[in-house]
C-alpha cells in the first residue's frame, strides 16, 4: 500500500514510498485469525513498520556497498487486485469528496487577502489513490511482486503441509504464462518466505518453537521468521496507540454509515441525474461490459495500459461522473473486509509485540530480501553485459546507429517492438529499476539512460517514455538535476500524452514531475505542466490539476495573483461539473476574494451564480441569498431574461432558508431598493374631512414642497402666537409638522395618540424586470411609557403567541396600498398612515412586504426593506465634522389632544377680478375638552373680510381725520392687528365646547389683476396648559389656489365739465374684457367715498351706450368685449366734515358715502344681499382703504407710512356679472374700486399696467396742499397745475398711454378751451 | 467570423472601458463567453505586468491565450492597460487600433472633470471606439 498522505513528506520521501519494493503476502487462515483478533490483517498489521528503522547495506554487481537509507517495504496481499475502471472512479471521486481542510491561512498578495487552504489533503488522497489503483504495466517492473511471505500460525498442528499448501498456490501465480496479475519481477526465482505468528497470549511458545525448527528444516534458515504477537486478551484495554489509523483505508461498511455531512455526492438517483442524464440502454450495457469483465479479471484489466485507449474510449463517451457510479456496491472481497472500520487496532498488543514487528521488517529486509536482490542484480548484470551489442535484427541495429528518430515521427505504432523477457532492453531497465528501489540512484541512471537510448532506438514509444521518466527521477533521487534532465521528464510526458496515448501515465509522470520542479522552484514551469494534464476526458482530474496550478501562479516570483484567480475559477468549474460541489463552492469563494469589488462585473456575476447555486446545493442557503442578493445589485449588466431567473431563484432561496431556520425572523429583501433620503413624515395633522359640500381645510400635505411656502407660513403662526401670548416674553418657534431630507428632524417629532402619521418612501426598482409588492405593512417598534416594548415583527413569526398579536394589533393601525407593481427600473412612491393608540417612543423600522417578479407572482417572498438613519450635516457648522442623526422616524407618542376641524364653503376654482366670494367657516371642536381660544391670520388681509371683526379704524382712515405722526404706535403690533383675527370671541365663555360646532361668515375679495391668486389662512387654537407638554397649540392651515380671470375693466377721471361753474365731473369708462363670449356684466351702482364731494343724484350723463344691450338679467348689460362710458358730476358737500369724537367706522362710512344707480341687473337686490354692504365695517372699502404694511418694513417706513394721508377720493363700482362657464352659467359680484388724486388723472382699476401715475404723483406731492382731495376747482389760478403734469410729462421726455376719447379729446385741445380756462 | 473584446483596465486592476467588437450577429452570438472573455482579459494583466518592464514599446504585442482566444495589449506611460481579447490574428489592425484609441484616451483623459481610474462613460470616447473598432478590427 502506497502512503503518500498524513505525514509532511518531501519530494524525495513521495518518490522513494511511490517506487517502494512490492511483497506480497499469503496468509494461511489460522493466521488470519490471530490478526483479526487486533481487527487487522498482516499486511495492515506491518503498516506501520514498513520502513526499516535502522540502514540496510546493499551490494552492487561491482561488490561496493551501498547503505541504503530508510528503506520502505510495500507489503501487499497477493490476491490484491486494482480495481476496475467505475469502481476505481467511485474511489478517486470519494477520495476527493472526502477530505476536507477548513483551516486557512491568510496570503496577503497585491493588497488583496487571500484565504487559502493550508493544505489540500483532497489532492494528496486523490494522488494516492490514483497511483493505487494503476495497473501495473509491462513497461516498468516497479510494480510487480520482488518476493513473498507466506504466514502461517504456530498453533497449526500441520504448519509445514499448510505451508506447502501456500507455497503451491504461489507458485502458481509465479509460473502461469502469460503473465496475469498479480504480475512477478522475476517469476522464475521468486523469493518465499515463511512467517509463523506466535500469539504469545494463547499458545506455548516451545510448541510453536518445535514447528518454526520444522519450518526452518524443510525450507531454509534464511527463509523462516517467528513472530510473537498478542501478548494480551483482546477483552482488556489496548496497551498501545493506536498506530494504524493513519495507513488504513477501509470503505465504510453500507450506506447507513454514510456521514451526514457528505453532502457533494448525490443522494436519489434524480439529483444525479439532473446534473448529467445518462440513457438507462447505454449505461446497463456498460455494466454488462464491466461484470463481463469482472470475471476474467486477471485477464483484460479495463486500466491495464492495453486497454487504456478503449477505456478512455468509454469513460468519454459516456462521460462517467461519480453519480453514475453511486449506486454500485465496492467489491468487499477486495476493498472492505469484514473488519469493522471504526474499532479500534491492536487491541492484543503490548509494546514488546510492536517491537517484534519492527524488528522482524528489518530482519526480513536484511537476512532473506536483501541477498535476494544482489542475487538478482548479478543476474541482471551478467543478461545485460553478455547480450550487449548482440541485435536482435539488422533493421534495429541499423537504425539505432543512423537513424535519430524522434517519438511521433513516421508510422505511430506504439508497440513496434515485442520484448521479450529475456531481451536486453528489459533487462536493463529491470536493472534501474531494481537500483532505483534499493536507493542505488546513480546506478539506476546509468541503467535508465542506457534503456532509453536502446527503446527510442527500437522506436518503442512507451517503454522509452516510462525509461525516460525514472531517469528523470533517478538525477532527481541523486541530486544531480539539471535542465537536461527535466527535460526528460518534459519529453516523457508529451510522449505519453501524445504517442502513446496513454492519459494514466503521463498523469503520473506529471504528478512525479511535478515534486521535482516545486523542489526546484520551477513553479511556471509546474504550472504548465499541470494545466496541460486538463482535458475534457477527466473533470475530475482537471480540476484538481488546475486547482493545484493556481496554487502554483501565487507561489511564482513575482506572484501572480490574477492568473491564480482564473485558473481557481476553473477548477472550480471543473469540480462542479465532477459533482464535487464542496470543492467548487470553495475554489469560487477563493476567486472572489481577487474579483470582488474589482468592476468585472459579468465575471463577478459569474462567481456569484455558481457560488450561489453550489451553496444552495450544499445547503448553505444564507450564503446563497447573498450571493443571489449580490447579482440583483443596481447597476449589474445582466439581461432582463437572466435577471428575472436571478430574481426567480433568489426569491426560491431565501423562502427555503427561512423555512428551514424561521428564528432568522424577517429577512432584508435585496430589492427593491429604499430611496433612503425619501422618507418623510408628516405628524399632527388631522386628515382632512368635511360633510358633502364643504370642502375641508388643506392643511399640510404629506408630499407638499415646504421650501417656498414656509417662512410665509410660520410668519402668519409667529404672529399669531404672539397676539396670542399677549406679549408675554418667549421664543417663537415655528411648529414642525413635515419631516423630509430638506427638513430634517434635529428634535423627536410629536405625534398624538388616535391621530394619524403619515409616511410617504420611494422604492426603486434597480433589477430588468417588474417586480410586484403586496402585502405591504410598516414595521415598528413601540416603547411605551413604562419601557415595555412592542413591536409588530412578531406578527410575522409563526412561533409567537396570539395575545402578543393582538395586542400588535391594537396598538397602532397601519394602512397602505395593498399592491404596487414596479416596473423595471421604475421608482414608486408608497404612502402609509399609521394611527396609534397608545403612547410611548414609536420607531418606524421599515417596510415589510412580499416581492414577487411580475411575470411570476406565484413564487413570492416575505421580507424587509430597512430603513437607515440619515445623516444630516448642519448648515451652520460647515467646518465641525460632527454628524446629527436624523430622528425622523423615533416619533413621540403624547396622550390624546383636543382637535379642530375646519371645512368652508366651496369657492370656485376661477373667480372674476375684484369678485366678492361669501364663504362659511365650519368650526368643530373634535376633542372632548373646550377650546379656550382661536385665532386666524391671514397672509393676504387685503383680500378677506370678516363680519364683526372690524371695531378698530384702520390707520389710514384714522389719518384721514387727524394727524397721526404724534402717535405712540408699535409697528409690530399694528402689523399684527391687521392680520390676526379672533374668532368665536365670547367672554367668558371657551370660543368652542367639546364637540361644538360653529360656522362663520367670511368674504373672499379676488384681486383685480389677473393670474394666480393665493390665499392662506391659519387657524390656531390654544390648548389646555398641562405642564411638560410638547404641545402648546395647534394649528390648522388652508390654502385657496385660485386663478383670477379679468372681467369688468374700468378707469375714471376728475374733470372740469363745466368751465363756467367750474362743477367737476366723473368720466368713468367701463369694459367688459371676460375672455368668455357669453358673459354679461352689469354696473349696479357706482358710490363716491370722499370727503369733500357727493355724486350728483340728479346727473348722469350716458356718452356711450351703443354697445349696451338687453341681456339675461336686465335691459343694459354690457356683452364681451363691450364699453360704455358715462360721466357723473360731484357736488361739493354742504358742510365740512367734523366729528366731535373720532367717529366709529360705520358713521364715517355713512358721512363720506353717496351713491348712484347705473345700469342694475334684474339681480341686483339679491347682490346687494350677499356682498357686505358697502356701508359696514366688514365692506371691502374698508379694506382698500386700509393702508396694509408690509410685514418686513423697518419702524422709519412705518412711522413715515402712517403719518403720510393723500388726500383722494374713491370710487367703487358695484357689478354683478353672469358668467358662462362649461359647467353652467354662474352668478358672479365684486367691487370695483378706483381711486382719485387729482384732476385730470385717470385712475384704473385694475391698476395701470404702469408706475408712472404713481410716480408723478409723488412728484408733486410736496408742492400742493395735501389736505385736499381735488384741489384744483379752488381758484383759476390754480388751474394751471392741472394741466402742469401733462406739460411735464412732454419735458420728462415720456409718453403715456392717451385713453382719452375724441371727444373730450377736442375739448381739451381745443384752444379757446385753454384759453377761457386760463381766463 | 471574428470577435474582439476591448477593455481599458485602471490601476486598480478595474475595467474602466469595456467593449465588444463582432462581425457575428449578437442574436447568433453566445452569451456564455462575455464573463470567460472577462476572466481571460484578467488574467492576462498577470503577463502584462511581466512583459512590460522587458521592453521599451508600448505595443506589447500577443502575450497570452487561452484555448482559441489570443490577449493583446498595450500598456500607456501612465500604465494604463489596453487589453484586446480576440479569436484571430490580426496584429496590424490591433496595432493601430491601440495607437488611435490611446490617442482617444489621452485626450479624455485631459478633461478636467474626468478622474482616473474611474470608468468612461464619454459618448464621444463610445463614438470613435466604434469608428475605430469597425476600421481597424473589423475590416
Amino acid at each position: 500500500m502506497l502512503h503518500l498522505t498524513g505525514q509532511s513528506y518531501n519530494a524525495r520521501d513521495i518518490i522513494r514510498n511511490i517506487f517502494s519494493p512490492l511483497i506480497g503476502v499469503l496468509s494461511s487462515p489460522q493466521a488470519d485469525e490471530i490478526c483479526h483478533r487486533n481487527n487487522l490483517s498482516f499486511v495492515e498489521l506491518l503498516q506501520p513498520f514498513a520502513k526499516l528503522p535502522n540502514d540496510a547495506h546493499f551490494r552492487d554487481v561491482s561488490g561496493t556497498s551501498v547503505s541504503v537509507r530508510g528503506l520502505r517495504l510495500n507489503f501487499c496481499d497477493v490476491d490484491w487486485r486494482p480495481p476496475q475502471t467505475i469502481l476505481a472512479r467511485k474511489m478517486l471521486n470519494e477520495s476527493v469528496t472526502n477530505a476536507h481542510n477548513d483551516k486557512t491561512r491568510l496570503a496577503t498578495i497585491a493588497d488583496i487577502d487571500l484565504e487559502l487552504p493550508t493544505s489540500e489533503p483532497w489532492f494528496e488522497q486523490w494522488r494516492e489513490t490514483f497511483l493505487t489503483v494503476q495497473f501495473p504495466a509491462d513497461h516498468e517492473f516497479t510494480r510487480h511482486l520482488l518476493s513473498c511471505l507466506l504466514v502461517l500460525s504456530s498453533a497449526d498442528p500441520q504448519i509445514v503441509e499448510t505451508a506447502h499448501k501456500l507455497g503451491q498456490r504461489v507458485q502458481q501465480m509465479q509460473s502461469i504464462t502469460p503473465q496475469k496479475l498479480p504480475k512477478w519481477f522475476h517469476p522464475t526465482e521468486v523469493l518465499n518466505s515463511y512467517v509463523v505468528l506466535h500469539e504469545a497470549s494463547q499458545g506455548d511458545l516451545s510448541k510453536a518453537q518445535q514447528g518454526f525448527e520444522l519450518l526452518k528444516s524443510t525450507f531454509g534458515d534464511s527463509k523462516c521468521f517467528l513472530v510473537s504477537i498478542n501478548s494480551l486478551d483482546s477483552q482488556s484495554a489496548a496497551e498501545v496507540p493506536d498506530h494504524w489509523a493513519t495507513f488504513i483505508k477501509r470503505q465504510p461498511k453500507g450506506d447507513a454509515n454514510l456521514p451526514s455531512t457528505d453532502l457533494s455526492a448525490p443522494k436519489s438517483p434524480q439529483e444525479a441525474v439532473s446534473v448529467i442524464s445518462m440513457p438507462a440502454m447505454q449505461m446497463s450495457q456498460l455494466l454488462e461490459g464491466a461484470s463481463a469483465q469482472d470475471s476474467d479479471l486477471a485477464m483484460l484489466h479495463p486500466l491495464s495500459p492495453m486497454q487504456e485507449s478503449a477505456t478512455e474510449a468509454i469513460n468519454s463517451k459516456f462521460s462517467i461522473s461519480s453519480e453514475s457510479i453511486a449506486s454500485q456496491t465496492i467489491n468487499p472481497n477486495v476493498w472492505g473486509n469484514e473488519l469493522e472500520a471504526d474499532a479500534p487496532h491492536g487491541g492484543c498488543l503490548t509494546s514488546r509485540d510492536i517491537d517484534n514487528l519492527r524488528h522482524f521488517v528489518q530482519d526480513y529486509a536484511v537476512r532473506a530480501l536483501i541477498p535476494y536482490i544482489e542475487h538478482l542484480v548479478a543476474i541482471l548484470a551478467e543478461g545485460v553485459t553478455n547480450k550487449k551489442g548482440v541485435s536482435k535484427s539488422l533493421l534495429s541495429a541499423t537504425k539505432r546507429w543512423f537513424v535519430t528518430s524522434k517519438p511521433g515521427a513516421g508510422a505511430n505504432n506504439q508497440n513496434a517492438v515485442i520484448y521479450t523477457k529475456e531481451s536486453a532492453e528489459l533487462q536493463t531497465r529491470k536493472l534501474g529499476d531494481l537500483y532505483f528501489m534499493f536507493g542505488h540512484y546513480n546506478l539506476a541512471f546509468q541503467a535508465y539512460h542506457q534503456a532509453k537510448r536502446d527503446f527510442n532506438a527500437d522506436s518503442a514509444w512507451q517503454y522509452y517514455a516510462g525509461a525516460l521518466e525514472m531517469a528523470a527521477l533517478s538525477a532527481f533521487m541523486l541530486g544531480t538535476a539539471q535542465r537536461k534532465t527535466y527535460d526528460y521528464m518534459e519529453d516523457a510526458i508529451v510522449c505519453y500524452l501524445t504517442v502513446c496515448k496513454l492519459q494514466q501515465f503521463a498523469t503520473r509522470a506529471t504528478l512525479l514531475s511535478m515534486e521535482c520542479l516545486k523542489t526546484a522552484r520551477l513553479y511556471s514551469e509546474v504550472a504548465k505542466q499541470l494545466i496541460r494534464m486538463t482535458n475534457e476526458e477527466s473533470d475530475l482530474r482537471s480540476a484538481l490539476l488546475l486547482e493545484q496550478a493556481s496554487y502554483c501562479f501565487l507561489v511564482t516570483q513575482p506572484p501572480m495573483h490574477r492568473k491564480y484567480a482564473f485558473h481557481i475559477v476553473l477548477a472550480g468549474n471543473r469540480y462542479s461539473r465532477a459533482g464535487q460541489r464542496k470543492h467548487a463552492y470553495r475554489c469560487y469563494r477563493q476567486a472572489y476574494q481577487v474579483f470582488q469589488k474589482r468592476e468585472w462585473s459579468l465575471a463577478e456575476d459569474h462567481i456569484q451564480y455558481t457560488v450561489a447555486k453550489q451553496a444552495y446545493m450544499l445547503k448553505q442557503l444564507e450564503e446563497a441569498s447573498r450571493s443571489f442578493a449580490h447579482l440583483l445589485r443596481p447597476g449589474s449588466l445582466q439581461s432582463a431574461q437572466q435577471q428575472t431567473s436571478f430574481l426567480k431563484e433568489y426569491i426560491q432561496t431565501q423562502n427555503e432558508l427561512v423555512k428551514r431556520s424561521p428564528e432568522l425572523g424577517l429577512l432584508p429583501h435585496a430589492l427593491p431598493q429604499v430611496v433612503q433620503s425619501s422618507v418623510r413624515v408628516l405628524t399632527l395633522v388631522q386628515s382632512p374631512s368635511a360633510v358633502a359640500p364643504h370642502v375641508p381645510a388643506t392643511n399640510i400635505d404629506i408630499n407638499s414642497n415646504l421650501n417656498a411656502d414656509e417662512p410665509i407660513w410660520n410668519k402668519i403662526e409667529e404672529m399669531l402666537v404672539i397676539t396670542a401670548a399677549n406679549n408675554k416674553p418667549f421664543v417663537f418657534k415655528p411648529s414642525r409638522y413635515l419631516y423630509t431630507k430638506q427638513q430634517p428632524a434635529l428634535e423627536t417629532p410629536v405625534a398624538v395618540q388616535g391621530e394619524p402619521i403619515e409616511l410617504a418612501v420611494t422604492l426603486s426598482n434597480s433589477v430588468r424586470c417588474g417586480i410586484t409588492l403586496s402585502e405591504i405593512d410598516l414595521l415598528w417598534k413601540l416603547t411605551l411609557d413604562n419601557d415595555e416594548v412592542l413591536s409588530n415583527a412578531c406578527t410575522y413569526e409563526e412561533s409567537s403567541d396570539s395575545a402578543n398579536k393582538i395586542a400588535v394589533g391594537a396598538a397602532i393601525k397601519t394602512s397602505c396600498v395593498a399592491s404596487i407593481n414596479l416596473a423595471e427600473q421604475a421608482e414608486e412612491t408608497l404612502h402609509f398612515k399609521l394611527t396609534p393608540k397608545l403612547t410611548g417612543r414609536l420607531n418606524v423600522l421599515g417596510v415589510v412586504c412580499r416581492v414577487a417578479a411580475s411575470a411570476e407572482p406565484a413564487a413570492s417572498l416575505l421580507g424587509t426593506l430597512q430603513f437607515e438613519t440619515q445623516k444630516i450635516r448642519p448648515h451652520n457648522a460647515k467646518q465641525s465634522s460632527q454628524t446629527v442623526l436624523d430622528n425622523r422616524l423615533t416619533i413621540k407618542l403624547v396622550p390624546q389632544l383636543p382637535a379642530m376641524n375646519v371645512s368652508f364653503t366651496p369657492v370656485p376654482s376661477r373667480l372674476l377680478a375684484g369678485e366678492i366670494v361669501p364663504v362659511h367657516v365650519t368650526l368643530r371642536n373634535l376633542g372632548i375638552s373646550p377650546i379656550e381660544e382661536i385665532y386666524l391670520g391671514c397672509d393676504n388681509p387685503r383680500c378677506v373680510s370678516l363680519l364683526d371683526q372690524h371695531s378698530q379704524m384702520p390707520l389710514a382712515m384714522m389719518s384721514s381725520l387727524r394727524n397721526l405722526s404724534n402717535d405712540k404706535l408699535v409697528k409690530d403690533k399694528e402689523i399684527r392687528a391687521q392680520r390676526v383675527y379672533r374668532l368665536l370671541n365670547r367672554p367668558g365663555l371657551a370660543a368652542l365646547d367639546a364637540q361644538q360646532v360653529q360656522t362663520i361668515s367670511l368674504w373672499v375679495q379676488a384681486p383685480h389683476q389677473a393670474g394666480p391668486f393665493t390665499l392662506r389662512l391659519l387657524f390656531y387654537y390654544s390648548l389646555p396648559t398641562v405642564a411638560n407638554s410638547p404641545i402648546k397649540y395647534r394649528l390648522v392651515r388652508h390654502i385657496w389656489q385660485l386663478q383670477v380671470e379679468s372681467c369688468l375693466q374700468a378707469d375714471s377721471t376728475c374733470v372740469v365739465s363745466n368751465t363756467v361753474t367750474n362743477e367737476l365731473g366723473l368720466d368713468v369708462n367701463v369694459r367688459n374684457q371676460h375672455a368668455v363670449e357669453g358673459t354679461e356684466v352689469y354696473i349696479n351702482s357706482i358710490s363716491l367715498y370722499s370727503k369733500e364731494f357727493k355724486l350728483n343724484p340728479e346727473k348722469l350723463y350716458i356718452m356711450n351706450s351703443m354697445g349696451v344691450s338687453p341681456g339675461q338679467a336686465g335691459a343694459q348689460c354690457l356683452k364681451s368685449s363691450i364699453c360704455c362710458n358715462f360721466q357723473c358730476r360731484l357736488i361739493g358737500k354742504d358742510t365740512q366734515e367734523e366729528f366731535q369724537d373720532i367717529p366709529s367706522i360705520k358713521t364715517l362710512l355713512h358721512s363720506r358715502l353717496s351713491h348712484l344707480k347705473i345700469l342694475p341687473g334684474q339681480h341686483a337686490q339679491q347682490v346687494e344681499q350677499h356682498m357686505p354692504s358697502i356701508h359696514d365695517p366688514h365692506s371691502f372699502l374698508t379694506n382698500e382703504e386700509t393702508v396694509y404694511f408690509n410685514t418686513n418694513i423697518s419702524t422709519e417706513e412705518f412711522n413715515a407710512s402712517v403719518a403720510d394721508y393723500v388726500p383722494h377720493a374713491t370710487l367703487v363700482l358695484s357689478w354683478s356679472a353672469l358668467v358662462a362657464r362649461e359647467e353652467g352659467q354662474r352668478l358672479a359680484y365684486g367691487l370695483h374700486f378706483i381711486k382719485l388724486y387729482k384732476l385730470f388723472e385717470t385712475g384704473h382699476c385694475p391698476a395701470a399696467p404702469t408706475a408712472s401715475f404713481l410716480r408723478r404723483r409723488h412728484s408733486f406731492d410736496d408742492t400742493i396742499d395735501n389736505r385736499r382731495e381735488f384741489p384744483l376747482p379752488e381758484g383759476a389760478v390754480n388751474n394751471e397745475d392741472a394741466w402742469q403734469p401733462l406739460a411735464d410729462a412732454d419735458e420728462e421726455d415720456y409718453w403715456e398711454p392717451n385713453d382719452n376719447y375724441v371727444a373730450q379729446r377736442c375739448l381739451l385741445e381745443d384752444e379757446s378751451f385753454v384759453m377761457a380756462v386760463k381766463a | 467570423m471574428s470577435t474582439y473584446y476591448f477593455v481599458i483596465v485602471g490601476h486598480n486592476d478595474n475595467p474602466i472601458y469595456e467593449k465588444e467588437f463582432s462581425t457575428v450577429n449578437k442574436e447568433l452570438r453566445k452569451e456564455d463567453h462575455r464573463h470567460l472573455t472577462q476572466f481571460i482579459a484578467h488574467a492576462a494583466l498577470d503577463l502584462v505586468d511581466e512583459h512590460k518592464w522587458k521592453t521599451a514599446n508600448m505595443q506589447l504585442k500577443s502575450i497570452d491565450r487561452f484555448n482559441q482566444w489570443f490577449v493583446s495589449a498595450f500598456i500607456t506611460a501612465s500604465q494604463i492597460r489596453f487589453i484586446i481579447v480576440h479569436d484571430n490574428k490580426n496584429d496590424e489592425g490591433i496595432k493601430n487600433f491601440f495607437n488611435e484609441m490611446y490617442d482617444t484616451y489621452i485626450k479624455h483623459s485631459m478633461n478636467a472633470f474626468y478622474r482616473i481610474n474611474t470608468p468612461i462613460k464619454s459618448q464621444m470616447f463610445e463614438k470613435k471606439s466604434e469608428i475605430f473598432g469597425r476600421k481597424y478590427l473589423l475590416s
